[in-house]
């Protein structure tokens, strides 16, 4: 993921959780709770606006080794 | 004052009082901004696994959650379901990962170590964001949503201050904020965390205390199956059928559960992916070796913790011959009708607790996105590192005390708009973890 798709990812499921009530009553009378729509629209920002952003990469999941280095530097 | 009333002032008294002795302790161990933000990463596995639950868990868990179960049974239970898959989740996926990488990550400008102190600096880092939105758009973020997530839990505590000694709100929010900025302002994360601990085990002796002297009195786990048979057949039903009606007063059938009732009670869980204010307790934990054993510690918490919350619910629709007028207060009356009024200031303290340990950790979380990542990000890079920590505490009276005002004069809409969605500030953040740390989208 880039920075440009975590900002994305965050502010499409952060406005998307607050208006998510009202738009849901008015529109769609779904009773839907807004943590689903927001975390779907949410991953949809993440993919749409990750190109434009540089790919740092994955960190490494060697957890107790990354953490024995931090120590011990 | 009667004999009920002074045994309540007095157990609140010294709750209070331990609350602020704990902050006082811990006020010499709390010398630099990163012992303000995260107590120098020094939780042990019971402390870091306690304090994330009682962070957590409001008032809902002693107050909404029993009342969901006496309005409409098991049904509401999907909830619960999906809370603990959703912690033991976060456990599993991001508390090892934020840990250890929020201490590894190099500054996104420098290059050099970072140790980065808050989920928002954290995000700059790890994406190399060189625009900055990351760390100023998430911050803002937090500190918005977390003013009115402050501010709701002050309008509780007032709520129960006026229940128990009938203050008027501003007294009651006076003493609640002067207690919560009191300790968090002398002791920081290490004070927040620790007295999260005792809160936590008060919440949960409350759960497991009043259930235990109910079923006694109902004549065994029989005599509660029976009573609340008798109510409605629908209320031990998964999928739901039946509603108290609070005119009426009596249980109605209705629909089954749908889909769409079902996914959204299991959706509750996401929010724990992306709350700052328990993802904290991930980053504050001693040694990622510890993390497993405050995952069980917490996780187990929850579940038990929830599950006794369901048996209250079930409970007050056996024990109250006359059915409540507000389900919500059915823990409270449980506790005024069964126990001594000195004991019954215990377990009511135990619902100030609940409301208290949400309170400071998010108050803490706001005021921590306010230094280090607005004034230190933004302002002054090189700030010393002394006048950080007291620019920290200042923060936290500045914020507690706006929180006040919006919990006396705010809009009410406003607040509900920010909390009902209960966990709003988490998809957007939590996306962005939980897409991170399972290994890059």
């Amino acid at each position: 993921m880039t920075w440009a798709g975590a900002l994305g990812g965050m502010v499409v499921g952060g406005a998307t959780a607050i208006v998510w009530d009202v738009v849901d009553s008015a529109y769609l009378n779904t009773g839907l709770y807004a943590m689903v729509p927001a975390v779907a629209l949410g991953f949809g920002a993440i993919f749409l606006f990750n190109g434009l952003g540089r790919v740092t990469g994955a960190m490494a999941r060697d957890f107790e080794r990354m953490e024995a280095e931090v120590k011990g530097a | 004052m009667d004999g009920s009333m002074l045994g309540s002032v007095l157990t609140f008294a010294v709750y209070l009082a331990v609350m602020v002795g704990i902050g006082l302790w811990v006020y010499r161990r709390t010398v630099s901004q990163s012992d303000f933000v995260l107590g120098g990463r020094q939780l042990n596995s019971w402390v870091a696994g306690l304090s994330a639950n009682a962070s957590d868990f409001s008032g809902w868990l002693l107050l909404g959650l029993p009342g969901a179960i006496y309005i409409s049974g098991l049904g509401e239970a999907w909830i619960a379901v999906g809370l603990a898959c959703g912690f033991a989740g976060s456990w599993i996926l991001l508390a090892p990962r934020l840990r250890v990488y929020t201490e590894r990550v190099t500054d996104a400008r420098t290059g050099g170590e970072s140790d980065s102190l808050t989920l928002s600096s954290f995000l700059e880092n790890r994406f190399n964001d060189p625009t900055r939105l990351l760390r100023g758009v998430s911050a803002v973020l937090i500190v918005v949503f977390y003013f009115f997530y402050v501010a709701s839990g002050l309008v509780a505590m007032s709520a129960l201050f006026d229940q128990v000694f009938g203050l008027d709100p501003a007294p009651a929010i006076a003493i609640g904020v002067g207690i919560v900025v009191l300790y968090t302002v002398l002791g920081g994360f290490l004070a927040v965390s620790y007295t999260d601990v005792v809160q936590a085990v008060m919440m949960w002796l409350a759960l497991l205390v009043v259930p235990i002297m109910a079923v006694v009195a109902l004549g065994g786990f029989g005599g509660l199956t029976s009573g609340v048979a008798e109510q409605s057949d629908g209320l031990m039903s998964i999928v739901g059928g039946t509603s108290f009606n609070a005119e009426t007063l009596v249980w109605e059938s209705t629909d089954t559960l749908g889909w769409v009732v079902i996914v959204s009670g299991l959706a509750w869980g996401l929010g724990y992916f992306g709350q700052p204010h328990i993802l904290a307790r991930f980053m504050g934990i001693r040694s990622v070796k510890d993390i497993r054993h405050a995952g069980i510690v917490s996780v187990s918490w929850a579940v038990t913790a929830m599950a006794l919350a369901l048996v209250v619910g079930f409970v007050g629709i056996a024990y109250f011959e006359t059915p409540l007028e507000n389900p919500e207060q059915v823990f409270p009356q449980l506790i005024e009708a069964l126990t001594h009024p000195l004991v019954a200031g215990v377990l009511l303290a135990a619902i100030l607790a609940a409301v208290m340990s949400t309170a400071d950790s998010q108050l803490l979380v706001a005021a921590s996105a306010l230094t280090e990542d607005v004034y230190r990000g933004f302002v002054s890079r090189d700030a010393d590192p002394r006048l950080l920590l007291w620019i920290s505490r200042g923060t936290v009276v500045a914020v507690a005390l706006a929180a006040a005002g919006i919990a006396l004069w705010g809009d009410s809409s406003v607040m509900d708009l920010v909390a009902t969605p209960g966990r709003a500030s988490a998809p957007g953040s939590g996306r962005s973890c939980c897409s991170r740390c399972s290994g890059d989208a």
